[in-house]
């Protein structure tokens, strides 16, 4: 599948070498932790899947900023990858938000169609408010809370926040055919990369 | 002399997990490939017990890694599981004719994996 990563992209994006150990120290550092959480759960229990899952996508980030030196693209290219792996969604999209208007652009993407990055540009207000709300959201299709979402077929908006207010966003839109929807298990991956792909991509 | 299964994944995401509960679930060593080339290599070379294996991959997917596994009489008999997120009959029976054993779909889910290589290396089990 092509992942499709935007121009200008690595030149605004490149981060101190500091920066990068530290991430890295990090990422390292709950990689372990959830190496342990899984070693310590019983055979075939349910949150089995879910430490593996948390392990492997924290560990895949870590290897990226290491692969990345100091160039995001290897980020980028990485979440499209849990996405598509771990969460069964292979229509992705990687969002920056522009810091003095509320546009956004696209730093990379997979399987999105023109449809997609339509209403992107059109919502795009509405989308950035959405975002700038600082929490993952699950899209209930059936839920009139939800209608904007759902109606652009979006099934989950995870903002990326370093610490204080969020500078990008993933865009999660349908998922696999023999998926039914993103459920309590995807919400523990989707706030990991809320916290962590933030920090890789845009800094602290 | 150890049993060994090859895992074959060009997302470093899946090898990862899976390498993980393998290593967790049983005594089997892994080794691993990226793409279908480096799969059918290392098939030959190292003679593994059983091959977990992605589908769509560059250089060589996984239906042709599995058809030309086939053809060498060491790896006639070898257990090949092919692990995709297209889990389509079309996709499905295509796997089989290329002369895979079974169909694993992404997300994997920890038991539904495990209990596939335990299904097939029945040795390997840890507990």
């Amino acid at each position: 599948m092509p992942i499709k990563t935007e121009k200008g992209f690595q030149a605004s994006t490149v981060l101190d070498n500091k920066s990068d150990a530290s991430l890295v120290d990090q990422l390292e550092e709950r990689a372990r932790a959830y190496l342990s959480q899984c070693s310590q759960t019983l055979p075939y229990a349910e949150n089995d899947t879910t430490w593996s899952q948390l392990y492997a996508a924290t560990h895949r980030l870590r290897l990226a900023v290491l692969a990345s030196g100091g160039n995001r693209i290897a980020v980028a290219d990485a979440v499209l990858e849990i996405g598509s792996n771990l969460l069964g969604c292979e229509e992705i999209a990687v969002l920056k938000l522009h810091e003095d208007n509320p546009n956004m652009s696209i730093l990379a993407s997979v399987g999105i169609t023109a449809e997609h990055r339509q209403a992107l540009h059109v919502h795009a207000g509405k989308i950035w408010a959405e975002i700038l709300r600082g929490q993952v959201i699950i899209v209930d299709n059936s839920a009139l809370k939800d209608y904007f979402l759902a109606n652009l077929g979006i099934s989950a908006l995870v903002p990326l926040t370093p610490p204080h207010a969020a500078k990008g966003a993933i865009v999660f839109f349908n998922l696999l055919p023999h998926r039914q929807g993103f459920s309590s298990r995807d919400r523990e991956l989707l706030g990991l990369l809320s916290v962590y792909v933030g920090p890789c991509l845009f800094g602290k | 002399m150890p049993t060994k299964i090859l895992i074959v994944d060009d997302s470093n995401t899946t090898l990862l997990m899976e390498e993980m509960l393998i290593k967790k679930y049983t005594k089997l060593d892994v080794t691993l490939a990226h793409d279908g080339q480096e799969a059918v290599a290392k098939a030959l070379s190292e003679h593994p017990s059983m091959i977990l294996m992605d589908v769509v991959m560059p250089k060589m997917d996984g239906f042709a890694a599995c058809r030309e596994m086939r053809r060498h009489a060491t790896l006639e008999k070898v257990p090949i599981i092919l692990v995709t997120s297209r889990g389509e009959p079309e996709n499905v029976e295509a796997g089989f004719e290329s002369g895979c054993n079974d169909y694993l779909t992404k997300p994997i889910e920890s038991h539904e994996l495990i209990q596939m290589v335990i299904n097939y290396l029945p040795v390997g089990r840890n507990h």
